[in-house]
């Protein structure tokens, strides 16, 4: 026994003993890779987090990026990292960044490449940037944003509660979701205005390729069918006068379903919504006031999901998992494009706000 | 015995006890009795008493009528005169505090003990807020008196043994006939019957010899210097081993959570002190396996530090020449010799060393880059969180274990950390306390003990013995609901 467990002591030292073990002060923290395609070479850039002690160089910036380029992905990673005397640690990305180009067309080896690496975490934020290269967002420092990496992650988050225009998937799901066959992807985009980075709509996805752009509002219906709004905003017209407008906004979790039967699809949203703002001249008093200010919200409702749908079905991009909810049912595969679509919207005003008398 | 006898014996005693320049012989001469001899040590009787109850009252048998229907026994007053049959047990007497009567015809000894008694004074070691404030003393009688001023039952028995070849320590075994396992007290007696050494000098001595056969740094035999605790461990059904000479007493079985949750919790109200509890317990594995979370986290695993946290880790880390394993063994090293200085060092020079420790580990370790300020953070923590453990043994224990965790999480990370808890588990749960299991009440589990020990309940609802120490009366009071 003694001899079997200093044996076992001797193995455990001198084989298998701090193969990985790495100083905290050899890594290259990187928090964010933006990724662009020209002339034939993939451009990889790396934002570092600068570890140097502030008491040392208070000046110092957060972050430092390094270049690199490559006819392959793994050749523009390592000259990436030629600029650097660390090595490169991407188990804290925050962020990858890809051009429009790389996400139309080089995703696959993106995303090869990386599942190839055991140190890359699944749970960065996957932007695609628009009307600009990958580069240019990476190296859009300014003072409130010192590190654009997790400036983005954090406008992904906090979009779900703001404008609900971004994707509410990091990377491992965007993965997934290629992977399936019965569903496709979408991703969030990034733009530059007036020099400041901002969230843009979200991109959607046939397989690997990047297809298009939804428009904004396309974007937040498409989040509010996809179940993952918290809050969204309703601009409808008055039900008395087509020029002035009221505003809802959702007032408990929305909640969506589709359902199919006989190669019908039906798509369900349901919200509860509050007034914000009023411009409408009508007595709050009347039920019917509301009733009529419902039926806006939900024709408004439909029409924004039959155009999301169209979208959908016109760049072939199954993003509302349609192929795969039919093959639950089923257990069949089908053209999602060939199904026959119906909007089913319900909305309801359970907070009215202030009421006051309206002088006819 | 006859006069012959009575020289000889004399004769062996001054033998014996040459160069010892505290032993007396008085010899006085009587009408009745022909020469007596009365032989003391004088370094442990007390003078007083030998003049008055002993020297005054042969010296003035001369004067008495009628005296020969008497013996000395009668004549001289003590509460304490054993007839001693062995010349042989002379010795233990007269070392004992007795004062030896040699006639020609018996061998008298009267309890004489010299006063050389500390008195009753606070407990040093094992302070409490709340509770009674008296400690043993070295007195065997007093400690005695102390336990049965709180106890006053005739069920509480006790076993005289007398220890040691050259010590001949007084050790008395006590237990409670109706709640204790018998098999326990005798497990223990017999141990301590086949002990044969030169001397016993403290508990620890016994302590020690009892456990010596477990091959574990964990202390399996708590001592206590407070009344009340060995008051409460036997009312539970535990054994205590009461030594002369030692303010402090063993309490066996002891059990791991036994160290870590002392009896003077007993005294605060129990929403409070559960509290604490967890907080103890969570203490014990922070201040055992910080240091090698520490290392693995950011050696092996740094994909679990917060990003932001990271940073600054690897900010402060920036110039420390040395590896972060080393500095961290480095400091532990180095606070262990703080610590064993500071326990060494006369009270008055303590703070001096504190307050130079800090400065040197502190300031100017940091200011000259030898250590990273987050490793002083790591370490501070630590020792601080060691602290809440009275037991030093329990200390102790900790800081071999502390070890182990730093190397092996030192070389493989946070699966070094998961291989040395596996040790911990497996050697922890191996051990055991005067034939109990050591780990008792998580394994094997009992709700009963825990309510005492890891979680306490209302002292009111605490009705039953654990059934691991006590086979009889197991309910030992009526419940609130009752």
């Amino acid at each position: 026994m003694k001899k079997f467990i200093l044996l076992s002591v001797v193995i455990l030292l001198l084989t298998c003993g701090c193969y990985d073990y790495t100083e905290l002060n050899d890594m290259a923290i990187v928090s964010g890779i933006s990724v662009d395609y020209q002339d034939d070479e993939f451009q990889v850039a790396f934002e570092i987090l600068n570890t140097v002690n502030p008491e040392d160089n208070p000046d110092a910036s957060k972050v430092y990026l390094t270049q690199g380029n490559g006819p392959s992905l793994s050749e523009a990673f390592s000259n990436c990292s030629l600029e650097i005397a660390k090595i490169p640690y991407l188990a804290h990305l925050k962020t990858l960044i890809l051009s429009e180009e790389v996400a139309k067309e080089h995703v696959e080896e993106i995303v090869d490449f990386l599942l190839r690496d055991n140190h890359v975490r699944n749970i960065f934020y996957l932007a695609i940037a628009k009307d600009t290269s990958a580069f240019t967002i990476l190296n859009n420092t300014d003072t409130n944003n010192p590190v654009v990496s997790t400036a983005v992650a954090e406008l992904i988050d906090s979009a779900l509660f703001t404008n609900n225009i971004a994707a509410s998937l990091n990377y491992e799901k965007f993965v997934v979701n290629i992977i399936d066959p019965r569903k496709d992807t979408y991703a969030s985009s990034i733009e530059i205005e007036d020099g400041v980075i901002k969230l843009g709509p979200i991109a959607i996805f046939k397989g690997y390729n990047m297809q298009t752009f939804l428009s904004e509002d396309e974007s937040a219906t498409f989040n509010l069918m996809n179940g993952d709004s918290k809050e969204i905003h309703f601009k409808v017209s008055c039900p008395n006068d087509e020029n002035a407008f009221i505003v809802l906004t959702t007032f408990n979790h929305p909640k969506s379903g589709i359902e199919i039967e006989d190669n019908t699809v039906k798509i369900k949203s349901e919200i509860e919504t509050r007034i914000v703002e009023n411009h409408c001249k009508m007595d709050f008093k009347k039920v019917e006031t509301y009733e009529g200010i419902q039926k806006k919200v939900e024709e408004k409702l439909s029409h924004d999901m039959e155009t999301v749908m169209k979208q959908s079905i016109q760049y072939e991009s199954d993003i509302l998992k349609i192929g795969q909810i039919y093959y639950q049912k089923y257990k069949q595969d089908v053209d999602f494009r060939k199904l026959k679509y119906e909007y089913d919207a319900k909305a309801i005003i359970n907070r009215n706000g202030l009421i006051f008398e309206v002088e006819e | 015995m006859v006069k012959y006898m009575q020289e000889k014996i004399l004769k062996r005693l001054q033998e014996e006890f040459e160069k010892n320049t505290d032993f007396i012989v008085k010899k006085i001469k009587t009408k009745q009795f022909k020469d007596i001899y009365v032989i003391y040590l004088e370094s442990v009787t007390g003078s007083d008493k030998v003049n008055d109850y002993i020297l005054k009252q042969l010296t003035s048998i001369n004067n008495l009528k009628g005296v020969k229907k008497y013996d000395i026994e009668s004549i001289i007053p003590g509460p304490n005169t054993v007839k001693i049959k062995e010349p042989d047990q002379i010795e233990f007497y007269l070392t004992n505090g007795f004062t030896i009567v040699l006639t020609t015809k018996e061998i008298l000894g009267f309890e004489t003990k010299a006063d050389i008694n500390r008195s009753v004074s606070v407990p040093e070691v094992q302070k409490s807020i709340y509770g009674p404030s008296d400690a043993f003393t070295e007195n065997i009688q007093i400690n005695l008196g102390l336990l049965k001023r709180r106890i006053k039952s005739s069920h509480l028995k006790s076993d005289d043994l007398t220890m040691g070849r050259k010590t001949n320590t007084k050790v008395q075994i006590l237990y409670f006939d109706d709640i204790t396992d018998m098999e326990i007290v005798k497990m223990i007696k017999k141990k301590l019957e086949s002990i044969d050494v030169d001397g016993i000098i403290d508990a620890g001595n016994i302590a020690n010899i009892l456990s010596e056969s477990q091959n574990t740094p964990f202390p399996t035999i708590s001592q206590s210097e407070r009344p009340d605790t060995i008051a409460t461990a036997l009312l539970e059904g535990k054994v205590c081993i009461m030594v002369d000479t030692s303010p402090f007493v063993l309490i066996l079985p002891s059990f791991f959570a036994d160290f870590i949750n002392p009896v003077v919790d007993n005294y605060n109200r129990n929403v409070n002190v559960n509290f604490l509890k967890v907080l103890r317990f969570f203490s014990f594995f922070i201040t055992m396996m910080l240091p090698g979370i520490y290392i693995s986290l950011v050696n092996y695993n740094m994909e679990t530090i917060p990003t932001s946290l990271l940073v600054n880790f690897a900010g402060q880390n920036d110039g420390v020449p040395f590896p972060t394993i080393i500095e961290a063994i480095v400091m532990v090293i180095v606070c262990e010799i703080l610590r064993e200085s500071d326990l060494r060092f006369p009270s008055s020079y303590g703070s001096a060393i504190s307050i130079l420790g800090a400065l040197v580990l502190g300031e100017a370790a940091v200011s000259a880059g030898i250590v990273s300020p987050i490793m002083i953070i790591i370490i501070a923590f630590t020792f601080i969180t060691s602290l809440i453990f009275t037991e030093l043994e329990v200390i102790n224990a900790i800081r071999y274990f502390r070890f182990v965790f730093l190397i092996l999480a030192a070389m493989y990370g946070l699966f070094g950390i998961a291989l040395a808890l596996i040790y911990f588990l497996i050697h922890i749960t191996s051990i055991n306390s005067a034939g109990k299991p050591y780990y008792y009440p998580i394994v094997p589990f009992d709700i009963t003990y825990i309510k005492k020990t890891l979680f306490k309940v209302k002292y009111i609802n605490d009705t039953k013995r654990s059934k691991i120490l006590a086979k009889k009366n197991q309910i030992k009071q009526r419940s609130e609901s009752a």
